[in-house]
């Protein structure tokens, strides 16, 4: 019996030690991978040294991993990257866009310093302390999509006109509406810098216009399924809304709750891309939908970034906006609006 | 008062046969039955041997920190240990707090809603109170923040600790709805949006690191899990909650006023998401409405890998906190890594389900072998 004993504890401990090295093991495979389906033609390994020999590498933070926009404005960056043989790696947290989440993932790439670090801030005012942390250490900062409200040290900026992305929803509402009717506005949170900003866009044009178009509240929404069930909601108490215009990227949900609803039908204007909503504008479900063009953002980024690497950092702009463009049902499939779409 | 903890210590310690407690299952706590009924020579002081296969998840924490360690260098550089334990923070108290609750037999789902409501609490004190980040009085408007958030916290606490008892809904339930109720207020305070116009002396506590290395916010966050471990080991209260989770019915037959023990421990609960809120809030100088309920299941996961076991009677605050690192260590070496963000996800999963399904062959051991003999 003892023997069977130590027998098992012998047993458990090689499997314990079996463990730790098929753990090892698949932190390098997945690591190797990450690194080569990005553009990097290194190792994974601490970017200091690869810095120290000449060849720049650039991080990616996005505001949240692997959606459609992020994964767009990460291909444009990866593109210019390889063009440029440097290299590159993104990082972002799967869980959620917040402070928190974002904190630690920008400590954690910034202790590998990488030569030029591309951020989406979450938030304009908190997480100017993290991105001066990482600024200290001697890594230089380019804000991608969001910025912050205090810039100094700052590269460069490079973000969507979302003022003009919202007057360009409601030039298109106001020639579908004829001009009149009820539009309902929904909106998340807490991405109040663009969504504010789109929102004053759409609601400021169809107001200083004069047309006849009146709004109801704006609605909250964080999620496919809450907007889905705010949408139903609103077209079963004002059954004769024109127009639906959500400034986030979620649009199956509104688009769900229109088509459930018996009747009148408004007319959905979304924000952003995913192959989802492409369907859904080929299908004629969708009216419309404002793309920010984020690979052109990237590669904006990181042609700023290659300035400042070759010591023309006085020709960087400050401050670069990039111009939005409106898909309709109609444009979708055209080959101009192709080249717009975000990468599935 | 006193007189009535006497009877009930010594109703419990006259009970012939007491139930399966904490000592019996190896996580060290003492018996409330020690003093009269002496237990067999192998009980008294746990072998070598026998605290490391009950501590087995520091081992897992060592290997991870190792191989981390010889594939990047950055690893343990100081600014990463600095992000380490930042982050580790929130996770680490909520879990300690609901390591309590679940041994007792209860949960806690508004923990990170309470996080959330507090942070923005003690943003919402410091600017309509004091006027944000010009106020005349900034020390105080921290202070002040600080104490009405924490106290908002426990206040949430005793709302569900006292609808729990009186009610008897499923705590999962009650605690659910004051989820809701928390974030709705949070969200109401700010408007939605975060809320950054604040004193700095709120960014200046919770980036303050002493000695280069050990950040002020953590440091409170270990006196509160040390004094908490030290509660569940040491004291009657602690020995009670153990008590009561591994069987409620005993600890009423043996006269434990259960009902105000369990409000105690949800106020404590809520009293830590009220701390963790204004130390994270402090920390990333951000009052943040929207909860992250991956915070929440962060807590409960590493409660669940350090031991506790979600019917209650078991579980150790030491372990949980290792639980909360292994976590944090895996997320912050992942990313150094360069590993895809998802894989994160699937990581902490795996070790969350090895580490409970490694411990129940433990105590399956552990139970046939007393049996035996």
């Amino acid at each position: 019996m003892a023997v069977s004993r130590q027998g098992q504890r012998t047993v458990q401990k090689a499997m314990v030690l079996a463990g730790a090295v098929a753990l090892a093991a698949a932190i390098n495979a997945c690591s190797s991978s990450a690194s080569s389906s990005s553009s990097s033609p290194s190792s994974s390994s601490d970017s200091a040294a690869s810095s120290a020999k000449g060849v720049p590498t650039v991080a990616f933070v996005p505001g949240i991993a692997k959606i459609p926009f992020y994964d767009t404005l990460s291909a444009g960056i990866a593109q210019e990257a390889k063009a440029l043989g440097w290299n590159y790696y993104t990082q972002g947290s799967s869980s959620a866009f917040s402070v928190s989440a974002q904190t630690p993932i920008v400590a954690a790439v910034c202790s590998k310093h990488p030569t030029f670090l591309l951020i989406a801030p979450t938030d304009p005012n908190a997480m100017r302390s993290p991105i001066q942390q990482c600024m200290s250490e001697g890594v230089k900062v380019i804000l991608v999509d969001t910025t912050l409200t205090d810039t100094s040290g700052i590269i460069a900026t490079v973000s969507s006109n979302n003022t003009l992305g919202g007057q360009l929803a409601a030039q298109y509402v106001a020639k579908e509406l004829g001009g009149h009717g009820v539009v309902s506005v929904q909106t998340g949170s807490p991405e109040a810098e663009t969504q504010a900003a789109r929102r004053e866009g759409f609601v400021g044009w169809l107001t200083s216009h004069d047309t006849g178009i009146t709004f109801l509240q704006p609605i909250y929404a964080g999620s496919e399924s809450q907007a889905e069930t705010d949408t139903s909601a609103t077209l079963t108490a004002t059954p004769n809304v024109g127009a639906i215009f959500n400034t986030t990227s979620t649009c199956q949900g509104p688009s769900q709750a229109i088509q459930s609803h018996g009747g009148h039908k408004p007319i959905l204007v979304c924000y952003d891309d995913s192959p989802a909503v492409t369907t859904l504008l080929e299908q004629g479900k969708v009216g419309a939908t404002v793309l920010q063009d984020p690979r052109a953002e990237g590669v904006t980024a990181v042609k700023y970034a290659d300035d400042e690497w070759t010591g023309k950092s006085s020709v960087i702009p400050k401050s670069t906006v990039v111009t939005p463009v409106l898909i309709t049902a109609s444009t979708v499939n055209s080959p101009v609006a192709k080249q717009d779409l975000y990468l599935p | 008062m006193a007189g009535k903890v006497r009877r009930t210590d010594q109703a419990m310690a006259g009970r012939p046969v007491a139930p399966a407690t904490g000592a019996e299952r190896g996580n060290g706590i003492a018996d409330a039955s020690k003093a009269d009924l002496p237990l067999p020579r192998r009980f008294r002081r746990p072998a070598a041997g026998a605290v490391l296969r009950e501590n087995w998840i520091i081992v897992i924490l060592a290997v991870l920190v190792m191989i981390f360690g010889l594939e990047s260098s950055s690893f343990f550089s100081q600014s990463n240990w600095l992000n380490v334990t930042n982050t580790a923070l929130d996770v680490t108290i909520l879990a300690v707090a609901q390591t309590a609750l679940i041994i007792s037999g209860g949960i806690d789902l508004s923990q990170s809603a309470v996080l959330g409501l507090s942070g923005v609490l003690a943003a919402w004190v410091a600017l309509h109170g004091f006027g944000g980040a010009t106020a005349a009085h900034p020390l105080l408007a921290t202070v002040a923040g600080f104490a009405v958030a924490i106290a908002v916290g426990a206040f949430v606490g005793l709302v569900n600790g006292v609808v729990i008892v009186t009610s008897k809904l499923n705590p999962f339930i009650v605690t659910l709805g004051t989820l809701e109720v928390c974030t709705g207020i949070a969200n109401l305070l700010s408007g939605g949006q975060d809320m950054t116009s604040l004193p700095s002396q709120f960014a200046s506590f919770g980036n303050l690191d002493l000695f280069g290395w050990i950040p002020l916010p953590v440091l409170a966050a270990a006196v509160f899990c040390i004094l908490l471990a030290v509660a569940m080991k040491k004291t009657r209260w602690g020995r009670y909650t153990y008590v009561i989770g591994d069987s409620r019915d005993a600890a009423l037959r043996g006269g434990l006023r259960v009902d105000r023990h369990m409000v105690g421990i949800y106020v404590l609960s809520g009293t830590a998401a009220g701390l963790a809120g204004v130390l994270l809030m402090s920390h990333l100088a951000d009052g943040a409405p929207q909860p992250d309920v991956s915070v929440l299941l962060d807590a409960i996961a590493a409660a669940v890998i350090g031991g506790a076991s979600l019917s209650g009677g078991r579980g150790s605050i030491g372990r949980t906190v290792v639980g909360a690192l292994i976590i944090t260590v895996l997320l912050i070496g992942l990313v150094i890594l360069n590993v895809q963000a998802f894989w994160q996800d699937v990581a902490v999963g795996v070790v969350l389900v090895v580490a409970v399904l490694i411990d129940q062959r433990g105590q399956l051991r552990s139970k046939l072998g007393t049996a035996l003999g």
